[in-house]
């Protein structure tokens, strides 16, 4: 039911028809317009890739977020009647996970529109992970901060900063950089789009990461659903 | 007989979890109360005094920070807002709840359907809740705590928004429940014909103080 009521929203819907083309689009020019003299690793392919990984984690962690902020109460109402929170919440966790795999295979196809990948099964793998660690960080963000804007607002802001620095096109070396969540996703991806293979290491740090959020999604929902008083 | 439930010393603070921020109040500080079957009782109070609140922690979706409850039989809570799921038809919000009280599907749709008929929403059974009038969204409210026959039914401003035939069918509703040994706590800001009612209480500084 998570998954219909999903789709039954229209901005939902113009977010996926509309906003994923154009964020894919964008990203493809963008990355395309930049001067090869001064970025030479940087390609139009590579572009397309980051923004179609930049549609997937925003769609599904705004999923997560807002499946915690605006259904939190009723899940309450809905705990009492028999569904404890535990399977409630394991619940929000598989819609958002089914959610991930379509909102991956509509961006991956219209990445081909622009750009063919070298293997479409790894893509998908990476697209799917990858939605789903953002996600948990959704449902994390949703938990403790229970409004609406500011909520979404620091959703934005993460997203956004982790999929630029994920785009190499500022080449600094830093330990900071390497533990945003998109960092191995992003490289993932790429070697997936244009190389058609994974680096396992990447892969396994994706993994942890994934199981990191889920348990820290899974503290902080707990918290937010025994406890009415909030953090404000 | 039993009492369907037994509460004493509730009590509950609100406050921030981050310090400096927010203020505290204790809107409960040490309230009592049974109930048996059969009986109907209201308790009134002023905006703000732990009406919704000490309803809460009777339904249990919110734990007193002391005190104990021991509830006997099922529960049935119709909360103050219309917590429904927005994006689910009137149809779909009964069978998620009607799994979630373990009732089978047949008996789902043939309770929909009394309810539906009881409290006039027949012809909105396949709307999404969010497009349903705040009168009508109150009558699914109100029908999703009926539904699986409680022993109890906890009911917080419940005729907010009917119109006078659903107001009159809900106070027969009641007469019925009442003839087959449930209870029924009706909170309000004010309680109209109270000779309806075997108890009223007022909740007041924080205390439950019976006036009738």
């Amino acid at each position: 039911m998570n998954v219909f009521a999903f789709f039954r929203r229209p901005v939902n819907l113009a977010l996926i028809v509309l906003g994923i083309p154009i964020v894919i689009y964008g990203f493809y020019v963008f990355m395309r317009a930049l001067p090869d003299f001064i970025f030479p690793e940087i390609s139009a392919e590579m572009g397309a890739a980051t923004g179609t990984l930049f549609a997937v984690v925003f769609l599904v962690g705004l999923v997560g977020l807002f499946q915690i902020i605006s259904s939190l109460e009723a899940d309450r109402r809905l705990s009492i009647s028999g569904f404890s929170m535990h399977n409630i919440l394991i619940g929000r966790f598989l819609g958002i996970f089914i959610i991930s795999t379509i909102i991956s295979a509509l961006s991956l196809g219209v990445m081909s529109y622009w750009v063919l990948a070298e293997s479409y099964s790894l893509a998908f793998l990476v697209l799917i992970i990858s939605g789903f660690m953002y996600g948990m960080i959704g449902v994390l963000v949703g938990s403790l901060v229970p409004k609406e804007l500011e909520a979404s607002l620091i959703l934005i802001f993460l997203a956004d900063l982790d999929v630029f620095l994920g785009t190499g096109v500022l080449d600094f070396e830093s330990a900071v950089v390497e533990y945003f969540p998109l960092h191995s996703p992003s490289i993932l991806l790429q070697s997936a789009v244009l190389e058609g293979q994974l680096d396992n290491s990447h892969l396994l740090v994706l993994v942890v990461y994934v199981l990191l959020f889920l348990y820290f999604s899974t503290l902080a929902f707990k918290k937010a659903s025994s406890d009415e008083e909030g953090w404000f | 007989m039993q009492n369907l439930i037994e509460v004493e010393g509730i009590t509950k603070t609100y406050s921030s979890n981050l310090p400096f921020f927010g203020r505290e109040e204790e809107v409960l500080k040490g309230v009592d109360i049974k109930m048996e079957g059969g009986k109907i009782i209201g308790i009134v109070g002023e905006n703000g005094s732990g009406k919704s609140t000490l309803m809460k922690i009777l339904a249990g979706v919110m734990k007193p920070d002391s005190g104990s409850i021991e509830r006997n039989g099922r529960i049935g809570w119709c909360p103050q807002e219309k917590l429904l799921y927005d994006r689910l038809t009137v149809d779909e919000t009964f069978t998620l709840f009607g799994l979630g009280y373990d009732m089978e599907r047949w008996n789902i749709r043939k309770v929909e359907k009394e309810l539906a008929e009881r409290f006039g929403f027949e012809e909105y059974l396949d709307y999404q809740v969010d497009k349903l009038s705040e009168g009508v969204k109150q009558k699914v409210n109100l029908s999703i705590a009926l539904m699986h026959d409680p022993d109890l039914l906890l009911l917080d401003e419940p005729y907010e928004g009917f119109d006078w035939n659903t107001y009159l069918n809900f106070w027969e509703m009641t007469e019925d429940l009442i003839a087959n040994e449930k209870s029924i706590v009706v909170i309000s800001h004010f309680v109209n014909e109270r000779e309806r009612f075997d108890s009223i209480y007022e909740l007041e500084d924080g205390l439950l103080r019976k006036e009738k």
